[in-house]
């Protein structure tokens, strides 16, 4: 009903995915843009492109990565467009005191994936938040399995490196 | 942690993502969401008109080489206009009709210029009003007609019409048609006019009627009424076929009827055994319409209307419907289901994949070679299908022969759509040519509607005696943001920098510029040398990366892609690959 309803542009299917997918699209663009409200705007546009351009869906198995996909690049557009304005942000639950060895790798892990390029940072949400196979990431992010594996790899290498430069920092320079 | 191996770096990977994710509140509803669909259709309709964008200038530039307003307007023989990234091979026709390609106009006097091997795509002017999903017909004179459709940018649907002249290359206005029909297919009648109709949400509509449209005046006409949906069901997809006596057959949901254009009134035709829409109905050699996928639009499960399981059969003699079992090839699709009529009989019935249908024995059999995803766009006079292929960036053309299961490549098209945008429609013309016009580019949350239109040309066809000025500048809504702009291809040498040589191999059919940028924001702070691995080339590329950090991007085209390594993993063995489909991709020894 969802695929069709919205093949025939109808609005009331809005309610519906974003139920459905709202969520997940969140998150992709929360991780490429690193704003909460930024990602929710994303989401909010996401889901009307959708709705203007529904006819061209060809299947309900590919409805998910499509949003997805418009998700993702509206993200990076977002990105790309913010890129300008450097300010300095406190991390969000960044401390000084580190409350425990747990407590500290895992804020730490946290702060090396938003560390990473935003391409990245996306087929890593997809990937490892989704639990999409890599195939479907790469129909995302329109590129080959390879190249996915490949960044996946690069990512979780640069993930353990970024690691082994701890203390963490209480700051970072955010680029909003 | 540096400890973890990658099993278990991915494991706590994903708590991480669930504990920080996961906890996102999101605070859109359903209302917030309506609320910005309304303002944005306000702002559209308001901003219509204004502002020019980025888009214009590429499609200037692609245009660039048409020579705007030179002399070449019907001047025989003339080179068309080059698509950038394309060769055009000309060939002189020969007396056997035969053709010799060569990467030139041919010496010799007076040649008539034909496509090469591949085709070529040629610019074909631009539409009088730009739309998108519209529909179209090829006129008994050559023109095609041109109706209705959307306007991108406000979302309504246009009762505007338009004919296009593929002789002059000249697009013109016609009459209106009288109400906006969107979508019934139109059917080129045997005595030159055209039959169209509805095709709408039985729930905007009462009656799905339909109208006549006389190339000689140029006006339309109403042609009574088709159905009365009885039942609160879309009434979207139905098919209408021209039969040999030339009636025009209607099939969809609501039933079958058949147009009589003497008397020019609609009678109803039997019963389809599984009545549907989305469908697809083709004319075969003995005069039957063979009807096949789609779907049913009812059922249990509203969520997933069901399938026909069979084709079906409509014999117009007995005005009765039969089915036709489909075996293997029975559908798993409910959407984008293509058919056309071989020119050996059979029929090709592309889905998820193309079958081949014979009516003299009623069987079916698979066709290999199908890409994915491919999407059937016309069928061209040596029974090959011109389809897209969507790719990392603009969709690629692609020719495919279902005799052989042969795939081979075609120029790609002159215009690249945004990601968002609509393809534009695509209309087989008689001499094999294929016109593909219209469409929508989307920047951000401003589409609009596209008006040029393009030609392509199968190999050994002639190719038109005509070119055409620039296209015009497209108008988007509302102004859009200027271009990031793009660093340079060879940026600066830090201070204290680290050197890094790597073989950079390029498999891809494009040179493909090296960068070594932050990462993030894609601004560049160190150098490559050489900065571009010409295609097919294996070359090594000195990066300098600065004392803080980068990341080496290589892209075929700046702006895509991500980073690839980071100056932490200098060193590490192996490659940078790009493919042949453009990516970039690290290849370590034991791969």
């Amino acid at each position: 009903m969802t695929v069709q309803a919205l093949r025939r542009g109808r609005p009331e299917v809005l309610a519906d995915l974003l139920d459905r997918f709202g969520r997940d699209m969140q998150a992709v663009a929360y991780l490429v843009v690193r704003d909460r409200a930024a990602a929710e705007d994303i989401v909010a546009d996401s889901l009307l492109a959708a709705l203007d351009h529904g006819r061209s869906l060809r299947d309900d198995d590919a409805l998910r990565p499509w949003l997805l996909r418009i998700a993702t690049n509206k993200a990076l557009r977002y990105r790309q467009r913010a890129a300008r304005v450097v300010e300095l942000q406190v991390v969000e639950g960044a401390v000084a005191q580190h409350s425990g060895p747990t407590a500290d790798d895992s804020l730490a892990l946290w702060q090396a994936v938003r560390d990473l390029p935003p391409r990245m940072r996306a087929a890593i949400g997809l990937r490892y938040y989704l639990d999409l196979p890599v195939e479907t990431v790469a129909e995302v992010l329109q590129v080959s399995p390879n190249t996915i594996k490949t960044q996946l790899k690069s990512a979780l290498a640069h993930l353990r490196i970024a690691l082994a430069d701890e203390p963490m920092p209480v700051a970072e320079v955010r680029h909003a | 942690m540096r400890d973890l191996d990658d099993t278990a770096l991915e494991r706590r990977l994903r708590e991480v993502l669930d504990e920080r994710l996961g906890a996102l509140p999101l605070d859109l509803t359903a209302e917030t969401l309506e609320r910005r669909r309304e303002t944005r259709r306000s702002a559209r309709r308001i901003g219509r008109g204004r502002g020019i964008t980025l888009l214009a200038a590429a499609l200037l530039l692609a245009g660039g080489a048409l020579a705007a307003g030179s002399g070449l307007l019907r001047r025989p023989a003339v080179v068309p206009p080059v698509p950038r990234s394309s060769v055009i091979a000309l060939a002189t026709a020969s007396p056997d009709g035969s053709s010799s390609p060569s990467e030139s106009a041919s010496p010799t006097p007076s040649p008539i210029p034909v496509a090469g091997p591949g085709g070529v795509w040629i610019q074909a002017g631009s539409m009088v009003t730009p739309r998108g999903d519209f529909a179209a017909v090829q006129l008994r004179d050559g023109r095609v007609l041109v109706m209705g459709g959307e306007d991108a940018a406000s979302g309504e649907t246009l009762t505007s019409a338009e004919l296009y002249d593929p002789v002059s290359g000249t697009w013109s206005a016609t009459g209106s048609m009288l109400k906006p029909r969107f979508g019934f297919p139109p059917t080129l009648l045997p005595d030159g006019r055209v039959l169209a109709g509805d095709s709408r949400e039985a729930a905007d509509v009462t009656a799905i009627g339909s109208e006549v449209y006389d190339p000689e005046s140029g006006t339309w006409s109403s042609a009574g009424k088709v159905f009365t949906p009885s039942r609160s069901v879309g009434s979207d997809g139905f098919s209408a076929t021209l039969l040999r006596d030339g009636r025009v057959l209607v099939a969809g949901i609501s039933g079958a009827k058949l147009y009589d254009p003497v008397s020019g009134t609609w009678s109803a035709t039997g019963t389809m055994v599984t009545p549907r829409a989305n469908h697809t109905a083709t004319l075969l050699r003995d005069g039957s319409v063979l009807v096949a996928g789609g779907n049913q639009l009812e059922g249990s499960c509203p969520d997933c209307h069901p399938m026909p399981r069979k084709a079906e059969l409509y014999h117009p003699d007995t005005g009765s419907w039969t089915a036709v079992a489909m075996g293997t090839a029975a559908p798993s699709s409910r959407f984008g289901w293509w058919a056309s009529l071989l020119r050996d009989g059979t029929v090709l019935l592309i889905g998820d994949s193309p079958y081949l249908f014979d009516p003299t024995s009623g069987t079916w059999k698979t066709v290999a070679g199908w890409p994915e995803p491919g999407y059937p766009k016309a069928l061209l006079p040596d029974d090959t299908v011109l389809l897209a292929v969507e790719g990392p960036s603009c969709p690629a053309a692609a020719l495919y022969d279902p005799h052989s299961g042969s795939l081979t490549s075609a120029p790609r098209r002159l215009r690249c759509e945004a990601a968002m945008g609509g393809p534009g429609e695509y209309t087989p013309l008689l001499d094999g040519r294929v016109l593909l016009a219209g469409g929508s580019d989307c920047i951000d949350n401003a589409c609009a509607s596209i008006g040029e239109a393009e030609l392509y040309v199968p190999a050994g066809v002639s190719l038109p005696p005509f070119s055409f000025p620039s296209p015009p500048a497209v108008e988007f809504p509302t102004p859009t943001p200027a271009p990031t702009p793009l660093p340079p291809a060879d940026g600066p040498v830090p201070p204290h920098a680290r050197k890094w040589t790597v073989t950079v191999d390029n498999r891809s059919s494009e040179p493909a510029t090296m960068w070594v940028t932050d990462g993030d924001n894609g601004t560049l702070v160190g150098s490559a040398t050489p900065n571009v691995v010409p295609a097919g080339a294996t070359v090594k590329v000195t990066f300098l990366f600065p004392a803080e950090g980068g990341w080496i991007d290589a892209n075929l085209r700046p702006g895509e892609g991500g980073g690839l390594l980071t100056q932490d993993q200098i060193g590490i063995p192996g490659k940078m690959v790009i493919t042949p489909e453009g990516d970039t991709t690290w290849v370590s020894p034991a791969e």
